[in-house]
């Protein structure tokens, strides 16, 4: 599998040195001039698309002219980030705050390519014993029937005995069921679901649309519809499932 | 939250642990790679902090057989040292390291790079 790396370095230069040391370690690179315009290809691309395979190493500005872009991009995107500055241009409160964050790493600009690669390469390793966990964490059985939810494809399934059935679900359909899923037995309120799936947009959505993407999702599950709980007031919850051996 | 700290150095190893037993962590310490296989057997840690130069088996030889072992290979482990050399992060990483600390370093550094550690734990759990 080819990991993509996105670069956004206030220096191009050497984000152009590093992309190309990643291509010959087979990486795909991808160079933004400033890390608004990275943020403006994070909202482009469909919302699973910038799950795995791909980080990206973004420079803090000395001065923190940048920060709060960084900080945002921590919040809205799924995409594991390396934070890179100049040598001591930035406090270690800052380099903490940045880690608590969410970022994944801190570099200096100064690092030797070669160590940035081994990083590189820890992370992926770490990112993929957690793939590894999930695909079998997203599968729910139900009275014989089991949903199965494919990050990789986008997509989900019911399962019963041998037959395997795709549902099609729209992205935001997917991603309600997913949050739905990983909360099983637990209220989702109405307000988290909205901010998680519609993001900074989730103002302008209309409470009852968020209702007929939840009726849609029903109507498609069939018979496991009946899972998804309304909770008056507040939002919804996927009732919890026996565990066990069908 | 279980964090093992493997150093020879005494003070080091005491100053580690109040600091993270400050932060809410459960702390045990070994002050060498066999000590730390050992315990390791018997107790199973969520993380561990292993220092490179240690007398007997090193932290490199440690961290080898972790990788090496069923039960221990998906613990995030952080190295600490004073060697900064490339080649020697290089083979740290490539080692099984997810990350790499040369000493002497910040406090809050410290507990910031467990904390991303940690935050990896728990995403893996609670998915």
């Amino acid at each position: 599998m080819n990991y993509k790396i996105w670069l956004s370095l206030s220096d191009l230069d050497l984000a152009k040195k590093w992309a190309e040391f990643f291509t010959e370690e087979n990486f795909e690179c991808k160079i933004f001039e400033t890390p608004s315009k990275y943020i403006d290809f994070l909202s482009s691309i469909s919302a699973g698309a910038d799950k795995l395979p791909a980080f990206s190493i973004l420079q803090l500005h000395p001065k923190g002219y940048n920060q709060h872009m960084i900080l945002e991009i921590l919040q809205i995107s799924s995409v594991p980030v390396i934070i890179a500055s100049e040598p001591s241009s930035i406090s270690n409160s800052l380099i903490t705050e940045i880690l608590l964050s969410g970022a994944d790493d801190y570099i200096t600009l100064t690092i030797d390519p070669r160590v940035l690669i081994a990083k590189i390469r820890a992370h992926i390793r770490r990112m993929e014993i957690s793939l590894a966990d999930k695909s079998s964490a997203h599968k729910l059985s139900t009275a014989g029937k089991e949903i199965i939810l494919d990050f990789d494809s986008n997509s989900a399934a019911i399962k019963q005995g041998k037959q395997t059935r795709n549902i099609n679900l729209t992205q935001h359909e997917l991603q309600i069921l997913t949050i739905l899923i990983h909360n099983e037995g637990r209220i989702v309120e109405r307000n988290d679901l909205l901010k998680s799936v519609w993001r900074e947009k989730s103002e302008d959505i209309n409470s009852q649309t968020l209702d007929k993407y939840i009726e849609m999702i029903r109507k498609k599950l069939e018979t496991l519809g009946d899972n998804i709980k309304t909770v008056y007031g507040r939002g919804y919850m996927y009732k919890k499932q026996k565990r066990g051996t069908i | 939250m279980k964090i093992l700290v493997v150093d020879d150095d005494k003070t080091f190893r005491t100053m580690v642990k109040a600091v993270l037993e400050e932060e809410g962590y459960e702390v045990t310490t070994a002050e060498n790679g066999v000590e730390a296989w050992e315990g390791l057997q018997e107790n199973k840690v969520d993380m561990a902090i292993l220092d490179v130069n240690m007398p007997g088996m090193d932290g490199f030889q440690l961290l080898r057989k972790i990788r090496g072992d069923n039960n221990l290979k998906e613990m995030p482990v952080l190295m600490l040292t004073i060697r900064a050399f490339a080649d020697d992060q290089v083979h740290g990483y490539e080692s099984g390291a997810d990350d790499y600390l040369t000493k002497p370093f910040a406090n809050d550094i410290l507990l910031a790079r467990i904390k991303v550690l940690a935050r990896r734990i728990l995403k893996r759990n609670g998915d």
